[in-house]
């Protein structure tokens, strides 16, 4: 019965079966009704008649006392007829107009002449279904009252009226039913059936194919319900879109996404969740993220005002330092959010977490190698700064050296002043070469090659209770460097190693070779952040030394830091900044008391080919050296032993300016007479780069030698156009300005 | 006059017969007056209608039935129609006697021209007899019918009770047989009736010996007989006794007889009913 309840048709329908059945029943009670109303009134009325045609019949009996002839002809009466269809007398009593029975219908217990109590003429119900009627009997002639008919009439059985009507309404009640029947079925089925169609049409809602045409012609409400249905699916179709691109981007995210309910407990987590975790998705709902990934970075308090921060609807964001299935920590940048339900309470939680962990090391790095770079620079400037000085010391020792007799006591101490600067300028371009601009000449080299040609060098480098072991790789890794450099960037690590190694004795092994390199691989290097992934070439040392432990090699490459007892802490300073000028990067794989595994990894050069090695055939020629030489540069001192050496080498003329404008100044003069410009970099007012092109822009074909306490890369590497030109590092001695002389000339001349 | 059996209603056959038997041939048929001669005789029993109809022609006397309700009826017609034959009781053949009424046959029941008034009541009750029902109503079939009034008037009269007080009711019932019913049903306590009535009604109806009995048994009186009117010739009287005193014999009239619970008829002077005149002469 539910079950038919539950469909709308079969309420439709029995709701207008029901309502149709009220109206009959209605009209049925309303009939029932007035006949229940009207029957006593029928019964009455009939029983009058009957009685007063008893009483008339019963007349003369009754005036002349004849018991017997009245009581059998009350039993003819009352065997022949009933007074009406819904009266029959149910006893009668004649009495004369004593009191006195003349007759009964019951004689066995109404003697007749006995006296017989009755009421006054008229009607009196005994109960519902029965009344009595006293009705005079009057004499035939006189109209005298004789006597009194007494009839207890019984008024038919209401349920017997009842069926009566029934039975006359049966065939109306019957087709009735049946018009009900056939309406609410018909109601029923002309509500169903579109609604069957409506059925069909809202299982195919979210497919996107609902289409509500063929409803054109239904009526209104359906046509409706149809587009509506139409209309949703199109929204559902749309909606269903947005919340896929939705879940995909949070399927795809990056970052870690963990929605709990609001009592914490995981209840949806990303697959970046899985992915950094290392816990499934099972694993993590049910529980809470403190029970998974929770570190003790935090105390219970934090925890705790982080939850009352949340509590009361506020997000809250910070770095969390998480551990992995595996124990391994990482850290992440979280925004937990409180979710709001319709009724404003919050219903669940979402945290959005970013694995900060490589950046935060790239940072870490980036700092280092920022302060790496400053140090850098200091270092470059000194470095400048003392060349300049020592091209000055270096150029008066050895201008003095030439004045002075060979047998001069004072020469010794000259050549002490001569030695000392040269140390003095080797360990200038240590502090260049840290900060990464030494690199003077760079070509491509084949590695192996290059360790091949230093084994020599190398095996006279380490201790001879080494023993050194070579993996040269056959196919030659090019690279692009400055072999003065690489050749320190050896023999470093080679002392390095032998000296870790100690007086036990080791092994020291030199490798060559190719390798890729990815982005994650870079992440495991020292180098610049501006390294791309690709192909590198390498050379590595590994030794069975004693190893360093973690804190020793974060500080490797801090300036001035050492281990050793004699050392400066330069070394491996000014190799990282060798590699980073060559835009290489390093590798160290160290344990303490393992041994240790440094990889120097180069730009692998592409498409290169291998300079021959120039043979110097024949010594450098004394050039020609006279006529006017222009000399630039800022610093008096230094051009005034510049100029002492120029008229050394045989110019009679030495022209001098402060500054680039000075210069051109000079040289627009006498661009004719002058043989030489011998100019300076780094100078106020204008500088040698742009010096050199305005000297170009007056005379293209001028010899120009820079000169610089920069090396050329830095000093004179972006210069344009540099033919019949030439560098010159200071500090330099007077055969090194005169070789250097003789090679632009060289230049010029050829 | 003879007064017939208290359990018989009173019937009455008047014989009006014409001064001559032409003039009877060829006129118009008398009537045999009838008062509730036999049981059931309420005008729809076809024995008396074989019977007139039988003794005319034998008689070869005109005759036609004619019902009355009571014996008063029947002496009137006999009065208006004095030519007229009646079966009648024997008070009212003795009080009408002076009408000049001639005694024509009187039947044999049981081979006797006598019968008794019997009283009757219903089985199970208390009284024996007729005085113990004081104040209770007594039934009779008509203010002159020998055996259901003037006999147990008589009676009790000897017994120094006056009937007309004695009881609550006499409730009159026109016939033998209605007395009868009146007990049965309740009606009446007790009642005097024809015992040839009687008799007769327990042959129609055998279940009521069950619920009535018989108390006393009054007589014999003289039975009802078959008077003339006044008028009626007497060769037509012969004629008429002739063939009621030879009925036994006709097949036709044997076969009437015996419907009627008869033996036959006999001649009777008047002097016969002289019992019942004196019961009169007495109670007057």
């Amino acid at each position: 019965m539910m079950r038919l309840w539950s469909r709308l048709s079969y309420q439709i329908g029995i709701i207008i079966f029901l309502g149709f059945l009220c109206i009959i029943g209605f009209i049925f009670l309303q009939s029932y009704s007035e006949s229940r109303k009207l029957l006593p009134q029928d019964a009455e009325r009939d029983a009058r008649l009957e009685a007063s045609l008893i009483a008339e019949a019963v007349a003369n009996g009754v005036r002349y006392g004849l018991s017997y002839q009245i009581w059998e002809q009350m039993n003819a009466i009352l065997q022949r007829d009933r007074a009406s269809e819904t009266v029959s007398i149910e006893a009668y009593a004649i009495v004369d107009n004593r009191g006195a029975l003349l007759a009964h219908s019951d004689p066995e217990r109404y003697s007749l002449m006995m006296p017989y109590p009755h009421g006054d003429p008229g009607v009196v119900w005994l109960d519902a279904a029965r009344f009595e009627i006293t009705q005079p009997v009057r004499h035939p002639v006189t109209r005298q009252v004789v006597g009194y008919a007494v009839l207890t009439c019984q008024v038919g059985e209401l349920t017997e009226r009842l069926e009566m009507i029934q039975q006359k309404m049966l065939l109306p009640l019957i087709v009735a039913l049946l018009l009900a029947i056939a309406l609410a079925i018909g109601a029923s089925y002309r509500v169903s059936r579109p609604l069957r169609y409506l059925a069909a049409l809202s299982k195919q809602v979210g497919s996107g194919t609902v289409d509500a045409g063929s409803f054109r012609d239904k009526p209104e409400e359906i046509r409706h319900l149809a587009y509506s249905i139409q209309w949703a699916d199109e929204r559902i179709v749309n909606r269903g879109r947005e919340i896929e691109k939705l879940a995909m981007v949070v399927q795809q995210s990056e970052e870690i996404v963990i929605v709990t309910d609001e009592n914490g407990v995981i209840r949806y987590v990303n697959p970046s969740f899985e992915r950094i975790t290392g816990y499934s998705s099972e694993e993590a709902i049910g529980k809470t993220p403190g029970m998974l990934v929770r570190s003790e970075t935090y105390s219970a308090d934090y925890y705790q005002h982080m939850w009352s921060i949340l509590k009361s609807g506020r997000p809250w964001r910070d770095t969390f330092r998480n551990i992995r299935k595996n124990g391994e920590e990482f850290l992440v940048s979280q925004s937990i959010s409180p979710i709001f339900d319709q009724n404003g309470q919050i219903s669940a939680y979402a945290a959005v977490q970013r694995d900060i962990t490589q950046m935060r090391q790239m940072e870490d790095k980036l700092l280092h190698m920022d302060r790496v770079e400053s140090l850098g620079v200091l270092a470059g400037g000194i470095a400048h700064d003392f060349n300049n000085l020592l091209t000055a010391i270096l150029g008066n020792a050895s201008l003095a050296l030439m004045h002075l007799e060979e047998r001069s006591s004072a020469r010794e101490h000259l050549e002490q002043i001569e030695l000392a600067s040269y140390s003095a300028a080797d360990l200038c371009r240590q502090m260049l070469a840290y900060s990464g601009k030494g690199k003077f000449v760079v070509k491509t080299h084949d590695l192996s090659q290059l360790v091949r040609d230093m084994s020599k060098l190398v095996d006279v480098s380490v201790a001879r209770n080494i023993s050194m072991q070579y993996r040269l790789a056959d196919t030659p890794p090019l690279i692009d460097a400055d072999v003065a450099q690489i050749q320190q960037v050896v023999l470093n690590l080679l002392t390095n190693a032998s000296e870790a190694i100690g007086e036990e004795g080791g092994t020291i092994t030199l490798a060559t070779g190719r390798a890729r390199l990815s982005q994650v691989d870079l992440l495991e290097c020292i180098c610049d952040a501006d390294r791309e992934p690709g192909d590198y070439a390498y050379l590595e040392v590994s030794d069975t030394g004693c190893g360093m432990d973690e804190q020793t090699q974060k500080k490797i490459f801090d300036p001035f830091f050492t281990t050793k007892f004699t050392g400066r802490g330069l070394g491996m300073s000014a190799m990282l900044g060798i590699v980073n000028g060559h835009y290489g990067a390093l590798r160290i794989i160290s344990e303490k008391g393992k041994g240790t595994t440094i990889r120097v990894l180069f730009p692998e050069a592409v498409g290169a080919r291998i300079e021959q090695k120039q043979e110097s055939a024949s010594p450098a020629r004394r050039p020609s050296c006279a006529g006017t030489v222009l000399l630039v540069d800022d610093e008096e001192h230094l051009r005034h032993i510049a100029s002492a050496m120029l008229n050394r080498l045989g110019f009679e003329e030495i022209l001098m300016a402060e500054d680039g404008r000075q210069a051109i100044d000079i040289f627009r003069k006498r661009h004719g007479e002058i043989k030489l410009v011998l100019l300076d970099v780094t100078m106020p007012v204008m500088g040698g780069e742009a010096c050199f092109a305005g000297l170009r822009e007056i005379d293209a074909t001028v010899p120009v030698l820079f000169s610089s306490g920069y090396n050329e890369q830095e000093a004179i590497g972006r210069v344009a156009a540099r033919e019949r030109s030439g560098f010159l590092q200071k500090p330099y001695t007077t055969e090194q300005l005169a070789e250097k002389i003789a090679e632009v000339m060289r230049e010029v001349a050829a | 006059m003879k007064i017939c059996g208290a359990a018989i209603l009173m019937v009455a056959l008047l014989f009006t017969i014409e001064a001559s038997a032409a003039a009877s041939a060829a006129g118009q048929a008398q009537r045999m007056v009838l008062s509730g001669v036999v049981p059931g005789q309420g005008g729809d029993t076809p024995v008396l209608e074989r019977f007139v109809r039988w003794l005319a022609e034998a008689s070869d006397y005109p005759l036609e039935v004619a019902h009355v309700d009571s014996y008063q009826a029947l002496s009137e017609t006999l009065r208006t129609r004095p030519a007229s034959l009646a079966w009648t009781c024997g008070q009212p053949f003795v009080e009408d006697r002076a009408d000049g009424q001639r005694l024509v046959a009187v039947p044999l029941y049981k081979g006797k021209p006598t019968y008794h008034s019997l009283v009757i009541t219903r089985r199970g009750r208390s009284e024996k007899s007729l005085k113990d029902f004081k104040n209770k109503v007594v039934a009779y079939s008509d203010p002159r019918s020998n055996s259901g009034l003037l006999a147990p008037k008589y009676v009790l009269h000897r017994q120094g009770i006056a009937m007309e007080l004695y009881f609550r009711l006499l409730l009159h019932t026109g016939r033998h047989e209605n007395s009868i019913v009146a007990v049965l049903n309740g009606l009446a306590d007790v009642a005097n009736v024809d015992e040839y009535v009687w008799d007769e009604y327990l042959k129609r109806y055998p279940s009521a010996a069950e619920k009535l009995v018989v108390l006393e048994r009054n007589g014999p009186y003289p039975f009802t007989p078959i008077v003339a009117g006044s008028m009626v010739p007497e060769p037509a009287i012969r004629a008429i006794r002739q063939a009621l005193l030879t009925m036994h014999r006709d097949v036709r009239g044997a076969g009437i007889l015996r419907q009627l619970g008869l033996d036959g008829f006999v001649e009777k002077p008047d002097t016969f009913y002289r019992p019942i005149a004196e019961m009169l002469e007495t109670l007057r």
